[in-house]
């Protein structure tokens, strides 16, 4: 588990996780690492389990300060690269 | 406050049925009584589509047809671990009938030099590289074969011991030497460091961390059981495969999905190509099941937008079976050291629980809560590592790490209850504190016929017969985020809208009965309209989820259009709308018998041709035990197994199950015995059959089919016997939860147990096959 005192705040937008109770957004969302034994990550930006960096998709690496990561705050009306897929 | 009170049904009929006072917002409806009181719901209803179903004339997402639509097909990496140096698509896009083909490339941030590479490295076999758009399936696959990558190959690993050892190839290439918090990297079993692929521990859940002292804790014991469990990857086979149809066209970008979350895959593609969710509108109206692995638009959803932008035309992709097999998710496996303490009166002094499993190359490999909180102890904890492996990712699989978990727990806790010389059924009587898990097990039981029970082992002949239990827990999670809209029309139609779908557990019968049950209705009167997510937001169809979400505001919406009609009434009658009553298709005044109108009449008095009202999930009456919807009372279920074994061949025959369980009120009891049959069928399936089988040295899924991957044919599928108890909280205005999750959790551990008691040898791994019985038994080496 990627757990305890992780930053919660500034996690990628394009990530996206699935706990046993439903689906999570990324962003600012203070309950997406409960129970993180069970949840399975993706990148909507890659489509998959890898980032685009190649790296791992979780909510303890898709943060800011990687070379992917894009902040909540950028809004879906704002120039951004295309997605991979 | 806009609340009131009100008393509500508590507890199981004909066990401690009572009364709680819940305070609730005034515009709720009045509680629903137990349901022997109501007409529709609680009864056997046939399903709304079940015409629809069997004569084929329902539309899933690999029937549509459009007007100019091409056909999609995925190249899929080859190799477990490379990168690739060049892909050429030279003769792939001068094969005719071809018209686009979409690579999957890197995108380097501006100013930034792409230290990545042109493309995504491959990190494990079935991989999505690209996707060609075509004018038939067949076109399009031959385009693929003719796509040329070349790889530049790495060292890989598949086996998850193999990816523990310290000289493992690694996975990811930035090495993982410590948590963000400092904290460990991770230990394997045997006490070396994991570095590189082994990522954990999760030492917590939702319902807190470690508790008490461990080492006090079994230092008080009498007994100790101390066992390794190993459970197998087990992947998605849902009847229908993952995919889209995608027909994008300047206004919107309509996707046909087969999804267990059309709000879901709708927030995706308009995150993916920057849209408005407005402009985005996911259609899911039949479903051909989903456990877990149909949450997201995955890659073929972009694939197929991206061929359908490229080419203007709307675009089919349907996977294959291979390809849902390699890449569309799985349940980790796992290998589970357990360490449970007991005093000689049986009282649970300590449960030590350490888990290692792959999801391939993603994390969730955990075994769950369920030695956390299914018995009571006051020394617990636990440590749950991920293992990266290059295979494909992981997903979430009905009840995601509990039925792991269980079949692990539900073993140990028999050998404990072996130890002190108990019965295993009598000595869950003694730790377990759930009171429906108690009449579970007593109503269970007696159905089960458990006094036939004998020791382990002592059963006589060549072909010996055994009886196991198993019990499992699942938390009652709601989502807020769950709106109905109700339309009366005028003339008499009723109308249900909302986004949520059902995935063919019966979602839209259940909609109809609340609907019907509140105004007074046939099932067949009303018109339920989901699935679309141009219509109100429903939950998805996960963790068991929509039922607890989705029945109230259907109800609530209901209620709101009623009054709104029974006002109109009521002006006609110069009499106030409390004192009215929909029943039988009729307006009834409740004390002026002279006083009736049909409901068609009622609607004839609206000035607009419809009322439409919207309702939302509100807050559980008395709270959540955690605010982001996790509700107070569990999903408990207890599970019996009889078993033959043949003690010559080896083969195990499931013969009989009985399956009890709650979800709160019971809304349809035909489809709840329908998805516990669909539960346990699973549960057989993974003790005995289901099993991906990797070759180590290529990387390659050996049995990505359905001839080698096995699953139960139906002379394999045992005689199953539901029990549901009623089991009412008063936390809704249906007070009635979901099923999916619990009915497949405590099967293998059932069977496993039942198989120790038939052959008196206990198998430690699933699947149980022919192969282990008879080395279990010393009858091979």
């Amino acid at each position: 588990m990627e757990n305890g005192n992780s930053n919660k705040k500034n996690i990628c937008k394009f990530l996206r996780a699935r706990n046993p109770y439903g689906m999570m957004e990324g962003g600012d969302n203070p309950w997406l690492l409960l129970d993180d034994a069970n949840t399975i990550c993706w990148c909507i930006t890659s489509a998959g389990a890898t980032g685009p960096d190649n790296g791992l998709v979780s909510p303890l690496h898709c943060l800011e300060g990687r070379s992917c990561f894009v902040s909540e705050d950028v809004g879906d009306d704002m120039d951004r690269e295309p997605p991979m897929v | 406050m806009d609340t009131r009170k009100e008393k509500f049904p508590y507890g199981i009929p004909g066990h401690n049925l009572s009364e709680v006072e819940r305070e609730i917002p005034v515009e709720e409806p009045p509680v629903w009584p137990i349901n022997d009181k109501l007409k529709v719901i609680g009864k056997r209803v046939t399903r709304i589509d079940a015409l629809e179903k069997v004569t084929g004339k329902a539309i899933y997402t690999s029937d549509i047809k459009l007007p100019g639509m091409l056909y999609a097909k995925i190249l899929r990496s080859n190799v477990p671990h490379a990168t690739i140096s060049s892909i050429d698509i030279s003769k792939a896009k001068s094969l005719p009938g071809v018209h686009a083909i979409h690579l999957i490339e890197n995108t380097p941030k501006e100013g930034e030099e792409n230290s990545t590479g042109k493309y995504p490295m491959v990190k494990y076999v079935g991989q999505p590289l690209a996707g060609v758009a075509a004018e038939s399936l067949e076109i399009a696959k031959e385009a693929v074969s003719l796509i040329k990558v070349n790889y530049e190959k790495k060292p890989f690993v598949i086996d998850l011991e193999a990816a523990m050892e310290l000289n493992a190839p690694i996975v990811f290439d930035a090495p993982i030497t410590k948590q963000q918090d400092g904290g460990d990297v991770g230990e394997t079993h045997d006490g070396s460091k994991g570095e590189g692929n082994v990522r954990g521990p999760s030492t917590s859940s939702f319902f807190g961390g470690p508790r008490g002292n461990l080492e006090e804790g079994f230092k008080e014991a009498d007994v100790v059981v101390e066992r390794t469990y190993r459970t197998q990857v087990h992947t998605h086979m849902p009847l229908e495969t993952h995919g889209v149809v995608v027909d994008w066209n300047a206004d919107v970008m309509t996707v046909y999905a087969s999804t267990q979350n059309t709000a879901a895959v709708r927030n995706e593609m308009a995150s993916v190509f920057n849209l408005p969710k407005s402009k985005v509108r996911v259609i899911c109206e039949f479903m051909g099941g989903g456990f877990g692995a149909k949450h997201s638009a995955g890659s073929f959803g972009p694939m197929a937008a991206n061929l359908a932008k490229k080419t203007g035309r709307p675009i089919w992709l349907m996977l294959d079976r291979q390809e849902e097999h390699l890449a569309e998710g799985n349940r980790p496996n796992s290998i589970q050291y357990l360490k449970i303490g007991a005093k000689k009166d049986g009282t649970l002094t300590g449960i030590q629980q350490r888990s290692h499993g792959t999801a391939g190359v993603g994390l969730g490999a955990g075994v769950g809560r369920i030695a956390q909180i299914l018995y009571t102890c006051p020394n617990f904890a636990t440590e749950q590592y991920d293992v990266l492996t290059n295979a494909g990712p992981g997903a979430a699989w009905r009840a995601p790490g509990n039925v792991q978990g269980a079949f692990g727990l539900e073993q140990a806790i028999d050998e404990i209850a072996e130890k002190l010389n108990l019965d295993p059924l009598s000595y869950r009587d003694h730790i377990d504190t759930s009171e429906v898990r108690k009449v579970e097990r007593q109503r269970g039981a007696e159905l089960f016929g458990w006094s036939r029970r004998k020791p382990a082992g002592s059963s006589k002949g060549i072909v010996k017969k055994g009886l196991g239990v198993g019990q499992s827990t699942w938390p009652r999670f709601v989502s807020l985020d769950s709106s109905v809209e109700i339309k009366i029309h005028k003339g008499g139609g009723v109308e249900i809208r909302s986004s949520v779908q059902d995935i063919g557990t019966g979602t839209k019968t259940i909609l109809a009965q609340v609907v019907a049950e509140e105004l007074g209705l046939q099932v067949k009167d009303i018109k339920v309209n989901i699935g679309d997510t141009f219509f109100p937001v429903g939950p998805g169809s996960g963790g068991s989820v929509v039922t607890g979400s989705i029945t109230p505001p259907t109800r609530n919406a209901a209620f709101e259009a009623k009054t709104a009609l029974l006002k109109l009434v009521a002006k006609k009658w110069e009499t106030d709308s409390s004192e009215l009553v929909m029943a039988d298709g009729q307006v009834n005044h409740k004390t002026n018998t002279d006083l009736k109108m049909s409901f068609k009449e009622a609607t004839k008095l609206m000035r607009t041709s419809q009322i439409s009202k919207i309702a939302s999930r509100s807050d559980d009456y008395g709270g959540f035990q955690q605010p982001w919807g996790l509700a107070y009372g569990d999903l408990g279920s207890v599970q019996f197994a009889e078993v033959s074994v043949n003690t010559d061949t080896g083969f195990v025959k499931v013969d009989r199950v009985v399956a009890a369980h709650s979800c709160g009120r019971p809304l349809n009891i035909g489809q709840l015995e329908s998805q516990i049959n669909g539960g346990v069928i699973q549960g057989v399936s993974y003790a005995l059959y289901e099993n991906r089988v990797m070759d180590n040295s290529t990387g390659h899924m050996m049995n990505a089919n359905v001839d080698q991957y096995k699953v139960p044919f139906s002379m394999e599928i045992p005689e199953i016997e539901t029990v549901i108890v009623e089991e009412y909280s008063g936390r809704s205005s249906t007070d009635a939860y979901g099923i999916g999750e619990p009915a497949n959790i405590a099967t293998a551990a059932a069977i496993a147990n039942a198989v120790y008691n038939a052959i008196g040898v206990r198998l430690y791994e699933i699947p149980i096959t022919p192969s282990s019985i008879l080395k279990a038994l010393s009858k091979v080496s």
